[in-house]
């Protein structure tokens, strides 16, 4: 073993013989050789300062959350350096380097299955909870998508981890996005299934004496009226009420996502809702060029389908 | 349209971490493109505050608990290379100084039976505690499987633990099975030392809350403590032994249960006079200290294993309230020398009462009340609450509800008809956090598991208005959790028959079919 004393004034120019012992070694590497290993491999003028403290943090890491993992040696030390000469800012980004997760990564890449069984078991929870979201499509699915894209092929997306900050939001960030991804591509297949004309159709009373063609007249009033409301909206308006109606976010969640307080989120929502209403209504009204009471009874039909149409303009 | 933002961006999102110019540009990207919106929102969604950070030199990993005042998260010291807990408080409640003062005294003392104290500070605001991580259990549930003298000798070790806090003026003033811990080891500790703030009105709290089981229930409050008066060590003392005496029995007694009423209640041989001291409501007449307290439970007869209550959960609710009006029957009879019925006779009623629950007939319910009754003046107050929870069955809640808080106030005993509300009027107890459930997994299994309750409690014939809107409101959640499906027939369905029980038009409908 060469602690790290004896490794450090030898920087830059080991041998490959020694290289290969300290390598031989690896199963018990300690923080020091590893750190030798690593500024074996960096670019000559890459100053790695604190590194020691990363290693030393995610070694431990490492052995007390996967004691059966692969020994750590050349290849993973490679890896790393690559990572951290790739680092733009990296005296201000050490802190955030994570060696254990990004020893995940490495080790799920490496076409071990037990390193991706790990990395799978490690954030099952959260890729369970994003999972249970995409409740329209099949989960299997879903899994085995995310599955091939992170692990498999030549350059695995794993490998794009950068090794600073957590891989756990890493993943988390990466999975919702392919899911989204593969939402939008299956609404997009599918085409929408109901168009408004059945809302309207559906939600007028049966024995209703409006014709089809007044009908029609109103449902492309509506829409039209609706989608002029959404428009006239501030964006944060817009954005909130679409997190609200169709990502079904609570306000907390919505405040936490912006670091705006709850009462914001309920007042900017409050006030869209309010602004939507009216703007429809006064819209249809101007469409059809009709006097405003003459349309209550057409308007109030339609209040409660309001809900879904808006959370399907709100949608696009 | 802006670019998308890179996964950086999204990360340092996920982590709340993103300044505020970055936060700017995105909000305004998201406007124009659904896909980052969706993104996002799915990302927020699955945000349940513990994406992994840092507190102070502590790495936080998993999420152990939370509670009115704050969370407690397991977390890795990476200095000493230990797991900790780590306890971060809630700002609002303002009591940061006096939570440092406290763990700063807490840090001196080292006994085999506190949780010890490893640092205390302040980390971007919010004050949060390392303590030792115990690997094992908390008290509430060790001791589900435990016979009596192994309760009894943990709650003394647990005595001795308060004992060392005591001599250094340290009140806990929250002692709870579930703030006692049991390690692997068997060794039992005692946590969440003046975590919590000492004046009632925090404990009120942290019951309205009721976000579920981790902190603060005035449950196991002295009488001094929940009257607002001077909380001491001997109120630790009263928290500890009420506790235990549940712990024996299943059930909690009322202050100055005698040693009859507590014996009464279990077959198991147990100090029970060491805690009918300790659960005197004359401050004064309880132990002089902790110690002597643990001494007299130790010296207590090693019991064999028995434990009375091994009776389906169903029937719990009625056997407690069976217990309770038992508590008054004995207290009396032991207080003035009154004649008191055989245990025999009132054991032939109950039993007949828990014959009624599990057939769900609420006739049958009230004979049993009758033969109640008809055992004389001393056992009126059991009969009356036991008459409350057979109207409850009948699906009259309201009517059963103030019976038994009647019959509650009559036995000087606190106002908690809780139980007994869920188990027979569960449209306003169980069956509202089935529905959450389902809501927040939007699974319609949820949905359709509590739907035969919800009906047949809604359908019930009752002349309370309020219990019809409750009924109603019940029946049309039960509606949205199948709109959240998209089964919107289901959702119909449900919706029709709210608004029958309400006798009003159907309301506002919001259903996507699949």
């Amino acid at each position: 073993m060469l602690p790290l004393a004896v490794a450090l004034p030898r920087r830059g120019a080991w041998k490959p013989r020694e290289v290969a012992w300290i390598a031989w070694h690896h199963r018990g590497v300690t923080a020091g050789e590893l750190g030798a290993l690593v500024l074996a491999k960096l670019p000559a003028g890459v100053r790695a300062a604190g590194l020691d403290d990363r290693l030393e943090a995610g070694l431990t890491a490492i052995r007390s959350k996967w004691p059966d993992a692969p020994a750590i040696g050349d290849a993973f030390a490679l890896y790393l350096a690559d990572r951290i000469a790739a680092q733009a800012d990296l005296a201000n980004a050490m802190p955030r380097l994570r060696v254990d997760d990004l020893f995940l990564a490495w080790w799920a890449s490496s076409g071990d299955a037990r390193g991706v069984a790990a990395f799978e078991a490690a954030f099952a929870e959260d890729l369970r909870k994003l999972v249970t979201r995409f409740h329209r499509l099949p989960a299997d699915e879903l899994r085995q998508r995310l599955r091939i894209k992170l692990f498999v092929g030549d350059a695995p997306h794993v490998r794009s981890y950068s090794g600073f900050g957590f891989l756990q939001n890493w993943l988390k960030v990466t999975a919702a996005r392919a899911f989204v991804d593969v939402a939008r591509s299956d609404a997009a297949k599918r085409e929408d299934d109901l168009d408004d004309r059945d809302l309207i159709g559906l939600a007028a009373p049966a024995g209703d004496p409006r014709d089809a063609h007044g009908r029609a007249e109103i449902n492309d009033a509506v829409k039209r009226a609706f989608g002029g409301a959404v428009a006239a909206l501030a964006p944060r308006e817009r954005t909130f009420l679409r997190h609200a109606m169709v990502d079904q976010l609570t306000l907390d969640q919505i405040a936490a996502t912006y670091q705006v307080h709850r009462a914001t989120v309920a007042r900017t929502l409050a006030a869209a809702r309010e602004k939507l209403l009216s703007g429809t209504r006064a819209g249809v009204v101007a469409i059809l060029g009709i006097a405003p009471d003459e349309l209550a009874s057409a308007i109030q039909m339609l209040d409660s389908r309001l809900e879904l149409s808006l959370s399907r303009v709100l949608r696009e | 349209m802006t670019a998308c933002p890179d996964d950086d961006a999204l990360i340092a999102l996920v982590e709340h971490a993103l300044d505020p110019a970055a936060l700017a540009s995105l909000e305004g990207h998201v406007d124009g493109c659904a896909r980052c919106r969706a993104t996002i929102g799915h990302l927020a969604a699955i945000d349940d505050g513990d994406a992994p950070r840092t507190v102070g030199r502590y790495r936080l990993e998993r999420l152990l608990g939370e509670g009115g005042m704050g969370v407690v998260w397991r977390a890795w010291d990476p200095m000493l290379e230990r797991p900790v807990a780590i306890k971060l408080l809630r700002g609002e409640h303002g009591s940061g100084a006096r939570l440092l003062r406290e763990g700063r005294a807490l840090a001196k003392l080292a006994h085999p039976n506190v949780i010890a104290v490893h640092d205390v500070g302040e980390y971007d605001g919010e004050v949060f505690v390392a303590t030792e991580l115990v690997e094992g259990e908390p008290m509430h549930k060790w001791q589900a499987e435990r016979d009596a003298g192994s309760i009894v000798r943990a709650y003394a070790q647990a005595a001795r633990g308060l004992a060392a806090a005591h001599a250094l003026g340290l009140v806990h003033r929250d002692v709870k099975p579930s703030n006692i811990f049991v390690g692997k080891d068997g060794r039992v500790r005692v946590g969440d030392f003046g975590l919590v703030v000492g004046d009632s009105s925090a404990a009120t709290d942290d019951t309205m809350t009721a976000s579920g089981a981790v902190v603060g229930t005035p449950a196991y409050m002295a009488p001094e403590q929940r009257e607002g008066r001077a909380t001491t060590a001997r109120s630790d003392q009263f928290s500890l032994c009420l506790a235990l005496a549940e712990a024996l029995i299943g059930a909690r007694p009322p202050a100055d249960a005698s040693v009859a009423m507590l014996a009464a209640g279990s077959a198991a041989a147990a100090p029970w006079s060491a805690i009918a001291r300790g659960l005197a409501r004359d401050p004064n007449a309880r132990f002089a200290d902790m110690t002597a307290l643990a001494d007299a439970l130790e010296g207590a007869p090693r019991a064999p294993r028995g434990r009375v209550l091994a009776i389906g959960g169903a029937l719990v609710a009625l056997v407690v309230a069976g217990a309770i009006g038992g508590w008054a029957i004995l207290s009396r009879g032991t207080g003035r020398a009154q004649t008191v019925p055989s245990a025999h006779d009132v054991g032939t009623a109950v039993r007949a009462s828990i014959a009624a629950a599990e057939a769900h007939d609420p006739d049958a319910c009230f004979a049993a009340v009758d033969q109640l009754d008809a055992l004389g003046e001393s056992i009126a107050p059991t009969a009356a609450m036991q008459r409350g929870v057979c109207e409850m069955m009948a699906g009259r809640c309201d009517d059963g509800r103030a019976r038994i808080e009647d019959a509650l106030d009559a036995m000087g005993a606190a106002r908690d008809a809780s139980f007994q509300v869920k188990m027979w009027c569960p449209i306003d107890g169980d069956l509202d956090r089935a529905w959450t459930q389902a809501v927040a997994h939007e699974n319609v299994a949820y949905c359709a598991a509590i739907e035969a309750d919800v009906r047949r409690v809604a359908t019930r014939p009752t002349t309370s208005n309020l219990d019809r809107e409750r009924a109603a409101q019940a029946v049309g959640n039960l509606g949205r959790c199948y709109a959240l499906a998209h089964r919107c027939d289901d959702a119909n369905r449900n919706w029709t028959l709210a608004a029958q029980i309400r006798g009003a038009e159907i309301g506002h409908i919001s259903c996507a079919p699949r």
